[in-house]
C-alpha cells in the first residue's frame, strides 16, 4: 500500500506535469495488403467524461478501472470510427490495451487490426468520436502505406475523408507533366512574346531601303530552326539545373530578366542590332527563361521518385507548345511577308506594343510597382 | 511489493512520464493513471453537475440546466486555464449554437467561448446582436471592450466601457476603461483614477478586485514605476495567489526586473499551463539551471502538439520560445507577425518588436513604431526594447 501511495504522489508532483490543451485523439494506421494495423490513443480524461470510467468516483482513474472497462471503451470508440473499402466495412479486431503518456496526460492505447477482405487502395474513413461532447475535439490520423503517408485532422466540420493510395502509373505521371508544360507555355505570355519577337523578322530582311521579304522558305525555315533549337537547348539546361537545385536564383531577378529579354528582342525589331545572331540571343535568354519554367515545375511539387520523368514530360510539353506556335506562325507569316500590313503593323507596331507591355512587366517585377493589375 | 521492486517501479514510471516512451501495460492495478480536478469530484457541486448532466441527457434543450452547466464549465476552464472545459460548455450549448438569434444569455455564453477560442469576429457579431437591442448590456459591453482592447481598437473599447458607467460598479467601469485609456496616451490619469477608487471602494467582488489590481500594476509597470507595480501585484496576490492570468503577468514582471528566483518560487508547480511553463523556463535560463534543456524539450513537445491539431492560439508564446530559448529570431518574427494580426496586447507588441529587431527587419520595426504613435501609446518597456536596438 505504501508503495502505491508513493507512486501516485510521484505522478502528481513530477516537475513535468501534464499540460492543459484541447482534446485530441491520435490514430495511426499502417496499411499492408488487405490488412490495416492500427493504434488509437484516447485521453483518459475524455474517456472519463464520456463513459465515467472513474468507478469509485475518487477523482483518480486507476489501471484497474481502465482495464475492466475495456470492452465498453472499445465499443464506444469503434462506433465512432468507420473505415470502409469500396462498399465493405473493414471490421476492427482489437488487441491489447496499453497506456501511453502525452503532453496533456495519460492516454488509453487501443491496438487493433482492420480486415478489409481485399487489397486496400482506397479507404473511406469517418470519424466522429467525442464531437457531441466537445466540438473542439480533433481526431488526428496518420495513415501509412509503403513509402507514402497522409495526415488528416478530423473535426465536427470535417468528419469524412477518402484516402486514395492507388498510385498513378508512370505513363500517367508523364502525360500529366506534358500537359502542364503545354499549358504553361500557352499561358506564359512572356515566353510566347519573346519567341514571337525573335521570329517576326525571320521572314523578312532589313536592307538600306527598308524591309525585304525572304525569297526562299527553306532558308527561313533554317533560320527559325536555329533560333528555336537554341532557345530550347538553353532553357532545358537551366530547367534541369534549377529543378535539381544545382543553381538557384531569386525569382524576382529571374522574372525581371525575362521581362527585360522581351524588351530587348522587341527593340531589335524596331532598331535592329543583332539580327544575324538571333540564335545566340535566343540561347542566352533561353537560359533565363528556363529558370522561369523551373519555378512553375517546383510549385507543382514533384514526387521524388518520378523527378526525371516529370522533368522530361514538362520539358517535352513546353517544346510541343512552342513548336505548335511556330508551326502556326511561320506559314502565315511567310504568306503575308510581302504585305505592308505585315511589315508595318505586325512587325513594327506589334513589336513596339510588346516593348511597352514588357517594360511595364519589368517595372512591376523589378521595383514592385503596381502599374497594371495583373 | 518489495522495497527494491517499488523503487524500480518508481524509476520506470518516472521514466515513462518524463520522456516520451513506448506504450506500456501497467503492472499495478492501483496505479493512478489520471487525476481529475478536485472541483469535479469532491466539492458539493459535483453532485449538482451529475444531476444537470443527466437532466440534459434526457432533455438537451432545457435552457436552465444547460446554461448552469455551461457557465460552470466556463468558470472551471478559466480557473484551471484548461480549454477542454470550454469545449464541454460549447457542446452543452449546441442547441443554441447554430441558431442565428438565440436568447441573450445564450449569446453571451457563446461570445465568451468564441472570444476564448480567439474567434473574435463571430464573438463580436454575437455581442453586436445584443447591443443593438440593449446598448447598455453590461456583460456584452465588457466583453466587447476586452476584444477591442486586445485588437488595439482603444477608442472603441473606451466607448463600450463608458456604457458601463451608472450601470455597473465604479471599479468595474473604471477598470474597463483604464486598460485602453492607458494605452492611448492617458496612462497617468487612468492610473490615478483607478488607484483612488480601489483604495476607497469596499465590497468589491474578489474576481473584480484581482482584475483591477492586476490592471493597475500593469499600467504602473508600463509607466516605469516598478515599485508601485510590484506592490500592486502583491496586493492582487494576497487576494488570490492562484489566478493564472495574474501569475502570468507577475512572472513576466519579475523576469523583466531580473528576479528569476522569485519567478521560480511563484510558479514552480504550475507546469500544466503552457504559458506559465514558458515563464518558468525563461527564469531557469536566467539562473543557468541545468534543468533548462528538459524544459525546452517539454515546451517543444507542447507547441508541437498544439500545432499538430491546427491551433494558432499560442503563436505569441511560441514566438517568445523561439526567440528567447531557441535563438531563432526569423522563426520568432514570423510567428509574432501572425500573432499580431490576431491580437495586439502590449506583450504581443513587445515580442514582435524584439524579434523584428533581432531578425533585422527594420520595416517591421518602423511599422510598429508608427502604429504605436498613431495609438498614442507611451510605454517604458517599448522604449527599453528600442534603446537596445540602437545601442
Amino acid at each position: 500500500m505504501k508503495s502505491i501511495l508513493v507512486l501516485s504522489i510521484l505522478l502528481l508532483t513530477s516537475p513535468f506535469a501534464w499540460s492543459h490543451k484541447s482534446s485530441d485523439s491520435f490514430i495511426h494506421l499502417t496499411v499492408s495488403g488487405e490488412h490495416i494495423m492500427g493504434r488509437w490513443d484516447i485521453a483518459l480524461r475524455d474517456l472519463e467524461y464520456a463513459l465515467a470510467i472513474d468507478l469509485d468516483g475518487d477523482g483518480a482513474v486507476t489501471w484497474y478501472e481502465l482495464r475492466t472497462r475495456y470492452e465498453e471503451i472499445k465499443n464506444y470508440a469503434f462506433k465512432n470510427l468507420l473505415v470502409t473499402r469500396g462498399s465493405t466495412e473493414c471490421i476492427p479486431k482489437s488487441g491489447q490495451l496499453q497506456v501511453d503518456h502525452h503532453t496533456d496526460g495519460n492516454y488509453a492505447v487501443l491496438n487493433f487490426d482492420l480486415d478489409c477482405n481485399e487489397t486496400v487502395d482506397k479507404l473511406d474513413i469517418k470519424y466522429q468520436l467525442l464531437f457531441d461532447l466537445d466540438p473542439t475535439h480533433r481526431g488526428l490520423l496518420e495513415i501509412k502505406k509503403d513509402q507514402s503517408s497522409e495526415f488528416v485532422i478530423f473535426s465536427p466540420e470535417n468528419q469524412n475523408r477518402i484516402i486514395d493510395f492507388s498510385q498513378p502509373s508512370r505513363w500517367q505521371t508523364f502525360c500529366q507533366f506534358v500537359e502542364e508544360g503545354i499549358w504553361h507555355i500557352l499561358i506564359g505570355y512572356d515566353h510566347i512574346l519573346f519567341l514571337l519577337c525573335l521570329l517576326f523578322p525571320s521572314v523578312v530582311r532589313k536592307t538600306t531601303t527598308g524591309w525585304q521579304a525572304s525569297e526562299q522558305f527553306s532558308s527561313t525555315f533554317w533560320h527559325v530552326g536555329k533560333i528555336v533549337t537554341a532557345f530550347t537547348l538553353a532553357h532545358s539546361i537551366t530547367l534541369v539545373l534549377a529543378v535539381l537545385q544545382v543553381v538557384s536564383l531569386p525569382s524576382r531577378l529571374i522574372e525581371s530578366a525575362i521581362a527585360f529579354s522581351v524588351i530587348l528582342v522587341a527593340l531589335n525589331n524596331v532598331y535592329p542590332f543583332f539580327s544575324e545572331r538571333a540564335w545566340l540571343v535566343a540561347f542566352v535568354f533561353g537560359l533565363i527563361h528556363g529558370f522561369g519554367f523551373a519555378t512553375v515545375l517546383t510549385d507543382l511539387e514533384l514526387a521524388v521518385g518520378s523527378l526525371s520523368l516529370s522533368l522530361l514530360g514538362f520539358n517535352m510539353g513546353v517544346e510541343i507548345g512552342q513548336l505548335t506556335l511556330v508551326s502556326v506562325f511561320l506559314p502565315v507569316a511567310f504568306l503575308f511577308r510581302r504585305y505592308w500590313f505585315y511589315q508595318r503593323i505586325v512587325l513594327l507596331a506589334g513589336s513596339q506594343a510588346i516593348m511597352v507591355l514588357a517594360l511595364v512587366w519589368f517595372l512591376q517585377r523589378a521595383f514592385d510597382l503596381n502599374i497594371i493589375s495583373s | 511489493m518489495s522495497m527494491s521492486q517499488s523503487l524500480w517501479a518508481i524509476f520506470l514510471i518516472a521514466l515513462t512520464t518524463m520522456i516520451h516512451a513506448k506504450p506500456f501495460i501497467p503492472e499495478d492495478d492501483q496505479l493512478v493513471l489520471q487525476r481529475l480536478p478536485e472541483q469535479l469530484f469532491q466539492s458539493a457541486s459535483s453532485t449538482k453537475i451529475k444531476q444537470l448532466r443527466s437532466q440534459l441527457k434526457t432533455n438537451p434543450e432545457d435552457w436552465l440546466s444547460a446554461s448552469q452547466l455551461a457557465q460552470y464549465y466556463i468558470d472551471l476552464s478559466k480557473a484551471y486555464s484548461d480549454p477542454r472545459y470550454m469545449g464541454y460548455a460549447q457542446a452543452i450549448l449546441n442547441p443554441w449554437w447554430q441558431v442565428p438569434r438565440p436568447r441573450t444569455e445564450a449569446l453571451i455564453l457563446r461570445a465568451i467561448i468564441r472570444q476564448n477560442a480567439h474567434d473574435f469576429t463571430n464573438a463580436i457579431t454575437d455581442l453586436d446582436q445584443i447591443l443593438s437591442v440593449q446598448p447598455g448590456h453590461i456583460q456584452a459591453n465588457l466583453i466587447k471592450a476586452t476584444i477591442a482592447t486586445v485588437q488595439g481598437d482603444y477608442q472603441i473599447a473606451i466607448q463600450h466601457c463608458q456604457q458601463l458607467m451608472r450601470r455597473a460598479s465604479m471599479v468595474l467601469s473604471l477598470a474597463c476603461q483604464s486598460g485602453p485609456a492607458s494605452l492611448s496616451g492617458q496612462a497617468e490619469t487612468s492610473y490615478q483614477l483607478l488607484h483612488q477608487v480601489l483604495s476607497v471602494a469596499t465590497d468589491i467582488p474578489e474576481k473584480e478586485k484581482i482584475w483591477a489590481w492586476t490592471l493597475l500594476a500593469e499600467i504602473a509597470w508600463r509607466q516605469g514605476n516598478y515599485n508601485s507595480a510590484d506592490q500592486h501585484f502583491k496586493t492582487a496576490m494576497q487576494i488570490n495567489a492562484s489566478d493564472s492570468y495574474l501569475l502570468k503577468v507577475y512572472a513576466e514582471f519579475l523576469l523583466q526586473q531580473h528576479r528569476p528566483l522569485e519567478v521560480i518560487k511563484l510558479i514552480d508547480n504550475e507546469t500544466k499551463i503552457d504559458s506559465l511553463l514558458l515563464r518558468l523556463a525563461l527564469a531557469k535560463k536566467m539562473t543557468h539551471s541545468k534543468q533548462l534543456a528538459k524544459y525546452i524539450d517539454l515546451l517543444s513537445e507542447r507547441f508541437r502538439a498544439n500545432r499538430k491539431r491546427g491551433s494558432v492560439l499560442h503563436q505569441g508564446d511560441e514566438a517568445r520560445f523561439k526567440l528567447h530559448l531557441l535563438n531563432q529570431p526569423h522563426a520568432a518574427l514570423q510567428l509574432a507577425k501572425q500573432n499580431w494580426q490576431l491580437q495586439r496586447e502590449p506583450a504581443d507588441t513587445y515580442i514582435l518588436l524584439q524579434s523584428a529587431i533581432l531578425a533585422n527587419d527594420m520595416e517591421a520595426v518602423q511599422n510598429i513604431k508608427q502604429w504605436l504613435s498613431k495609438k498614442g501609446t507611451d510605454d517604458e518597456l517599448i522604449k527599453q526594447i528600442l534603446s537596445t536596438s540602437q545601442g
